[in-house]
């Protein structure tokens, strides 16, 4: 059993999509040795077809007690080759070849960015951070035939062992978030490994850290002094994206507040332009009670009243977002 | 933790195990290969030396192989292979040969390549089980892979164990032509590995040796590939 | 026995699972090495000895050596970074985020940065990167190249250099050092170089278009506002025409924050964007017509009284008192023979009678104190003029709010697209918060009406009394770091204007007069071509301005042909008369491509540097580089090139005999004698480095620690060891900067009742300056959208998310992060209507040029418009022609104002090039 889990927290309402997330994450892990498509954290615009491309519509997951299939994501097609540019051929020699991408792009990890959906003037987008989720029932290592998945049991960080793994993508079909990667230069499968490596050394997770947005926060699920264990625990503000598929996530959002809808007047309706039936599909039916105590708690600021739910999700202090190395002992 | 793993009920297990060709496997006389006698230094990169031509040839029947973990499944494509084994004064050459319309040799997230794989108990006899050893029963395994045209020596004890050795000794080249892939692994007779199957130098003994093929265009990979569902004879 | 060896297998397996029994374990020796982590291994056998793959693949990242780093752009977000490098590269960067709270009860600063710092280490190595100095072989932008020395380069340069200079005078020399860098280090070499040799130089912030006019209309001022960290304590933002969670990123934190903390944050901007989606209200406007929602909002105020009299009585010059006859401010000359220009009245309630009021430019009064006076706000009366004869007179006040009151909100939303529902409720959210604070983006001032948006905007802070630390009108906070002067600006430049040069040099009213027929200027302006024409003339005249086109140019930092408007008209009549261009750069951007030498010069982490003098936040970074970083090709720092050129000047005047030349139009008083600057081209290195002190920018940084007070008292090893140091309390100059509280502009002038920099000495609102008469702009009003009705699309381009303008915009992670090349955002119902679907290529054309791009379908985007993020390189589109060959030029007559009272030449007054106001077509191109 694991005895303990690392999760994070990501505020949606925090989240401007500005990427530094992902290129903190590219820059400390993925920018080398096969790994240069993979973006093991990334931002991309709901609604949309995201990254890998419709990621939603291909499988994984439990169903029950038993594995739902899932199929591979293509390299150019789903996520999107890593493009070098012409700049020899545009800027160092005669004619009038443009910068263009060596290969044609066919997607990408932020290829729909601010699409979203709906009519102008009541069209909508947002941005969903997602990574690796280290779930607690973790479909990718059920999957493993060679048992190159584990979850560690002091933190409940998910790796993939690069040892053990031969590559064989079982685990890339089984995660229902499409967030495992297969190296084709390595042979093995590669995900985001919560930055184990800074996280022993107290320094929390590059995307978590850099995040400009002050949008994350990083401490044990059973810290209950920390952000995590009461924004999900005590204050149920903070909810795991597809619980459906059964995995349980250790990644858990704030669910995004919306500016009104206009009637055909230009009127604002007072209704928020992000649908609840489309959030409900990505976090479930308790993203509405989440958003009701978010609005409850802003009103009481707005009113001058004290919120201790505001006070956190504010983070007066950045360091205090991340909390590693926290003793398991509670104090009551 | 590998609860996820315990959790799957047997019922499923043993759903997957009912399909597998039982009667076909029961019925099966273990095929003898017999090897030829080289002359010159042959490597594995003289796949059509004419020299292949003095051994005899025998076709191998291939059959899905028993999956050993929920995750596999899937009906192997290839049926049959043809094997020639050959020896020389460095080691022993054995030459596979199977049908396969299209070569997979670039990985790709999605694809995966074409694969042949030789099998030895590492005792020398057939009571170790065929299906990747178990229970202390190794197995060494010659394996070559069509994206990197090279070998490995690997070893196993038992489904999901499968290792690579710290001695690569194994050499294997491969090429598609007409419709067919055409392997030759080698290795020399005394190999420093101690958990590699040993290889007889007396002529005329027998050892175990079982056969896989993948094929990467059906996504065949790990436990996922066709076999002789039974070791086979190696007649030196 | 095979069979049985079968079933035994399939048995194992299948009770394997069954039972939840072990699993085979791993081969022994895959179980060697020692167990990791405190909880040991939470998988039976499993062996973790392998987890020192990642682990050593981090040591690898962090290095062997650090520096500390921020990004000089023409981005005012200045963060501290780490930059990490191994066997002398950098192999990464992080943020520093150590930046000290100022106030528990406010979010710290951290960790500050974005998409582009975080991925510079890339950009460093990248392809475009320049590694030798560079000759143009064929024609110019023909991209055909010769690899020279230094000494080559240095040696032509300066003999074109030295021509100029003897045969075209001093002025034909332009050594600008653009807003690519605008750092106190890197930038202090050419501005030192080209203020030695006399060189001309424009107003960076007015060429490239960010000026804010409205505001040095209302505080003689354009730059002003808040630390950002004040947004968190605002009860109401209004975020007009700034897309901040894209071009703020690294304090768009304290938005939502605030928005936490009880705000209302009100977001006016044409498409749904990333800051619309971060607030309470978006206000969706239609493009160019924010005037007109800016007079309806006014309209309120005023109609609902929520006016807070006492502080617009003081602090305004809505009391003063106009003439009903002309419609002019009432001056002490109207009163009296001889009478003074700058001396105005209002009239006192309590006497009943017009009475001066203090702290005008031509008062004896330097305080903005009322006293005894109460100053009404409506009326009308007469006074006796210097010829006797009654003038009747009412108040600013009065004049303001007849001109809002002709725009009811009811009337303007066939104009703007927004309900009066709304403006209804952001009156009376800016009204009733204790803070309140309306940010002007630099989006606004790219139309004709932006002056008036801004300046109407400044109003409505007036009117409810939002300054200081209630808040208030806030475009962009600078320092005022001081004491650089003797680095920077050693002796006399020729100041140009920013925007009327760039006019002038590209031949831009050509454009103009191509894309604007005559009568629709007319109808818009008051004005036709020939007009502008004239009002130019006269600027030429009255501004203490220099004019004239340019014959040797030595650019630094400044892609001046990616972003003028008119591109290729831009291009051609720029680059075609000039005897010599050459571009220090990094990195071979557009204006690189057209040039005749290209020098290539370290970049962000390479070179030392300082920076404070951007007010977003108080924190003054600093860049060391990593010890031991190995150069990259052959580059140097601004000012080794500076050095470089100093030395190879001087050498040629030598050669040819000339010690110095004269600058008459310059005095410089030695002794009792006023003398001409002397222009020393012998001693032009030994001045450069004062002596030898200065001699690279290691030595630069240490000047500049020692010498700005606002930095005191802290050393470079402070900053050394931090990678920052924080602003002391001088740094603010029309509030202190005080230590534990955000910063607010005016503080000055409400508390201690100091006067602005206005004409009036207090928030200006009335401008009797003939043109503003004529255009009948002399109080905020609204101005329709110049763009013309050939073409059917509105055509405008935001600041882009993955560039600051054009740098960063070719770097490979962050085009990765995009599509590869431009895309044009529709409407997918405009798309449609033209037959376009997502991807597919497109032709955006109109009467001054055209350009290609594909198309990116988003509902978004307003139907009627054509948008894209901008500064693309042109290079990144077809036949290497930019989007900007679609855009006409425009200067506004607003801007062209010049000597009357506050609105004179200086930093604070200079025009823009308008960006927005083009009519353009879309068709679908063949690939």
């Amino acid at each position: 059993m694991t005895q303990r889990q690392l999760a994070m927290v990501i505020d949606l309402n925090k989240c401007i999509g500005c990427q530094t997330c992902t290129l903190a994450c590219k820059s400390q892990w993925t920018d080398r040795g096969g790994r240069e498509f993979m973006y093991w954290n990334h931002v991309e615009t709901r609604p949309g077809k995201g990254y890998p491309r419709d990621w939603q519509q291909a499988g994984g997951g439990w169903e029950g007690d038993k594995l739902k299939p899932g199929r591979l994501p293509r390299l150019a097609e789903d996520y999107g080759i890593p493009a070098d540019f012409s700049f020899d051929a545009t800027l160092f020699k005669e004619g009038e070849q443009p910068l263009r991408p060596t290969e044609p792009m066919q997607w990408g990890p932020n290829w729909d960015e601010d699409q979203g959906a709906g009519e102008f003037p009541n069209g909508y987008f947002f941005y969903l951070p997602r990574l690796c989720n280290h779930c607690t029932k973790p479909a990718c290592l059920a999957a493993c035939p060679r048992q190159a998945i584990s979850k560690r049991e002091e933190d409940g960080i998910v790796l993939i062992d690069q040892e053990r793994c031969r590559g064989y993508r079982y685990c890339v079909a089984a995660c229902p978030y499409k967030k495992i990667y297969f190296n084709p230069l390595a042979g093995r499968s590669e995900k985001c490994i919560f930055c184990y490596p800074r996280v022993e050394q107290g320094i929390p997770q590059a995307c978590a850290y850099q995040c400009v947005g002050r949008a994350r926060h990083v401490a044990y699920l059973d810290d209950r002094e920390g952000a995590v264990h009461r924004l999900v625990n005590e204050w149920k503000v903070a909810l795991p994206l597809h619980p459906e598929h059964g995995t349980q996530p250790n990644v858990y959002y704030v669910p995004p507040l919306s500016p009104a809808t206009f009637d055909a007047n230009g009127k604002p309706t007072g209704q928020p332009r992000i649908p609840d039936d489309y959030l409900v599909e990505l976090f479930g039916p308790a993203v509405k009670q989440a958003l009701a105590v978010l609005q409850r708690e802003i009103a009481r600021k707005e009113k001058g009243e004290a919120s201790a739910l505001m006070d956190m999700l504010i983070a007066y202090k950045h360091g205090d977002m991340f909390r590693l190395g926290r003793p398991p002992e509670q104090r009551s | 933790m590998r609860r996820g793993w315990r959790q799957i009920p047997a019922a499923t297990w043993f759903a997957a195990c009912a399909a597998l060709p039982l009667a076909a496997v029961a019925e099966d006389r273990p095929a003898v290969i017999k090897t030829g006698q080289a002359t010159d230094a042959l490597t594995e990169r003289d796949l059509d030396h004419s020299l292949w031509d003095t051994a005899p040839t025998t076709t191998i029947r291939l059959a899905t192989a028993f999956p050993g973990h929920p995750s596999i499944v899937g009906t192997a494509l290839t049926p049959n292979a043809e094997v020639k084994a050959l020896r020389t004064a460095a080691g022993l050459l054995v030459r596979l040969e199977w049908g396969d319309a299209e070569a997979d040799a670039r990985l790709e997230t999605a694809r995966f390549a074409d694969g042949a794989a030789l099998q030895f108990p590492r005792s020398g006899k057939a009571s170790t089980a065929p299906f990747m050893g178990g229970g202390g029963q190794t197995v060494n395994i010659w394996y070559w892979n069509a994206a990197r045209n090279s070998a490995e020596n690997l070893m196993a004890d038992g489904f999901g164990t499968l290792a690579r050795l710290p001695v690569q000794d194994v050499r294997a080249y491969g090429r598609h032509a007409d419709g067919k892939w055409r392997v030759v692994f080698f290795r020399a007779w005394r190999s420093p590995e101690p958990q590699a199957a040993a290889l007889p130098m007396a002529s005329g003994a027998r050892r175990p040796i079982a056969f896989a093929v993948w094929n990467g265009r059906n996504q065949e990979r790990d436990g996922f590939k066709a076999v002789t569902l039974a070791w086979q004879i190696l007649q030196f | 026995m095979q069979r049985r060896e079968f079933l035994k297998g399939t048995a194992y397996c299948g009770l394997a699972l069954a039972f939840g029994g072990p699993l085979a374990p791993l081969p022994a020796f895959a179980r060697k090495g020692k167990r990791v982590g405190a909880g040991g291994t939470a998988t039976t056998g499993a062996n973790r000895a392998w987890e020192d793959f990642y682990r050593k693949e981090f040591l690898g990242t962090r290095g062997d050596a650090q520096g500390f780093a921020f990004h000089c752009s023409n981005c005012q977000g200045n963060c501290a970074w780490r930059v990490f490098a191994k066997d002398g590269k950098v192999t990464r960067e992080e943020q520093v985020a150590a930046y000290p709270q100022i106030n528990p009860k406010i979010p710290d600063a951290n960790p500050r940065g974005c998409n582009k710092g975080v991925v510079h280490s890339r950009q460093m190595y990248q392809a475009d990167r320049l590694l030798h100095p560079l000759k143009r072989m064929g024609k110019r932008g023909a991209g055909k190249w010769r690899r020279v020395t230094w000494q080559e380069a240095m040696d032509d340069i300066a003999v074109r250099v030295v021509d100029t200079l003897q045969k075209n005078g001093l002025g034909s020399l332009m050594l600008h050092c653009g807003t690519g860098i605008l750092s106190q280090g890197r930038r202090a070499g050419p501005l030192r170089l080209g203020s030695l040799l006399g060189a001309q130089r424009l107003y960076p912030a007015s060429a490239v278009g960010d000026m804010f006019t409205g505001a040095s209309l209302a505080y003689g001022i354009a730059t002003i506002g808040h630390s950002l960290d004040a947004w968190f304590e605002a009860k109401t933002i209004i975020l007009w025409g700034i897309n901040a969670a894209v071009t703020r990123i690294p304090d768009a934190h304290y938005l939502t924050e605030a928005r936490y903390n009880g705000a209302r944050i009100w977001c006016i901007t044409p498409e749904y964007n990333a800051t619309a989606k971060q607030s309470t209200d978006w206000v969706p406007v239609k493009p160019g017509t924010d005037s007109s929602l800016a007079m309806s909002l006014l309209h309120v105020l005023f109609r609902d009284k929520l006016i807070d009299e006492t502080f617009v009585r003081e602090q305004t010059d809505l009391p003063f008192l106009v003439r009903l006859d002309n419609g002019e401010l009432l001056r002490h000359r109207d009163l009296r023979d001889k009478g003074k220009d700058d001396v105005f009245y209002c009239w006192d309630e309590v006497s009943q009678t017009a009475q001066p009021m203090p702290g005008t430019r031509g008062h004896f009064t330097k305080s903005l104190r009322l006293g005894k006076l109460k100053p009404a706000l409506s009326g009308t009366w007469k006074v006796k003029g210097r010829d006797g004869k009654e003038i009747a007179v009412t108040t600013v006040f009065e004049r303001a709010r007849a001109e809002a009151m002709k725009f009811p909100p009811t009337a303007t939303q066939q104009t703007t697209g927004v309900h009066p529902e709304l403006v209804e409720r952001m009156a009376r959210d800016l009204a009733r918060a204790d803070k309140a604070i309306i940010n002007i983006g630099f989006s606004l001032h790219k139309y004709v009406s932006g002056t008036m948006t801004c300046w109407a905007a400044a109003l409505a802070c007036a009117l409810t009394g939002h300054a200081g630390e209630r808040g208030g009108l806030d475009t962009e906070n600078n320092w005022s770091l001081g004491g650089i002067g003797p680095l920077s600006s050693p002796k006399p430049a020729r100041f140009a204007s920013g925007f009327f040069s760039e006019w002038e040099n590209g031949g831009m009213a050509a454009t103009m007069r191509q894309h604007y027929p005559d009568a629709h200027l007319k109808a818009a302006l008051g004005m036709d071509a020939a007009g502008l024409a004239e009002l130019g003339d006269k600027f030429r005249q009255s501004s203490n301005a220099w004019f004239g086109k340019p014959r040797v140019v030595l650019l630094f930092a400044d892609n001046l042909l990616q972003r003028n408007k008119s591109e290729s008209h831009y291009r051609k009549a720029f680059v075609e008369n000039l005897d010599l261009l050459v571009n220090v750069n990094h990195r071979m951007d557009t204006t690189a491509l057209w040039s005749d030498y290209v020098l290539p010069a370290k970049s962000q982490y390479e070179s030392w540097d300082l920076r404070g003098e951007l007010g977003y936040h108080r924190f003054c970074n600093i860049t060391v580089p990593p010890k031991g970083l190995k150069p990259i090709g052959e580059t140097k720092s601004e000012w080794e090139i500076c050095l470089l050129l100093a030395e190879a000047i001087s050498r040629e005047a030598q050669r040819r005999g000339i010690d110095s030349i004269p600058d008459p139009d310059f005095l410089v008083q030695a002794g009792d004698k006023a003398g001409p600057v002397l222009r020393d081209l012998k001693n032009l290195p030994a001045e450069f480095t004062d002596g030898g002190k200065l001699k690279n920018d290691e030595d630069v940084v240490r000047w500049l620690m020692q010498n700005v007070p606002a930095i005191a008292p802290w050393t470079p090893e402070d900053a050394m060891q931090r990678g920052f140091v924080t602003l002391n309390r001088e740094a603010g100059f029309n509030s202190p900067l005080y230590a534990n509280r955000p910063f607010h502009s005016f503080e000055n002038n409400v508390y201690l009742r100091q006067p602005y920099a206005t004409l009036s000495g207090r928030q200006q609102f009335y401008v009797d300056h003939p043109v503003y008469m004529k255009m009948g702009c002399a109080t905020p009003t609204a101005l329709p959208p110049l763009r013309p009705n050939t073409f059917p699309f509105a055509f405008y381009t935001p600041h882009a998310r993955h560039g600051i303008h054009s740098q960063w915009r070719t770097n490979t992670y962050l085009l990765r992060l995009q599509r590869g090349e431009p895309h044009v955002w529709l409407n997918p119902k405009t798309a449609q209507g033209k037959g376009i679907a997502e991807g597919d290529p497109l032709r955006v054309f109109n009467d001054v040029g055209e350009f290609f791009a594909k198309a990116k379908l988003m509902p978004a985007v307003p139907p009627g418009s054509v948008v894209m993020d901008h500064a693309w390189e042109p290079y990144q589109f077809r036949n290497k022609l930019g989007l900007n060959n679609a855009v006409a030029g425009m200067i506004s007559p607003l801007e062209l104002v010049d000597g009357w009272g506050h609105l004179t030449f200086n930093p604070n007054w200079d025009g823009n090039m308008i960006a927005f106001e083009s009519a353009v077509d879309i068709e679908k191109a063949r690939t």
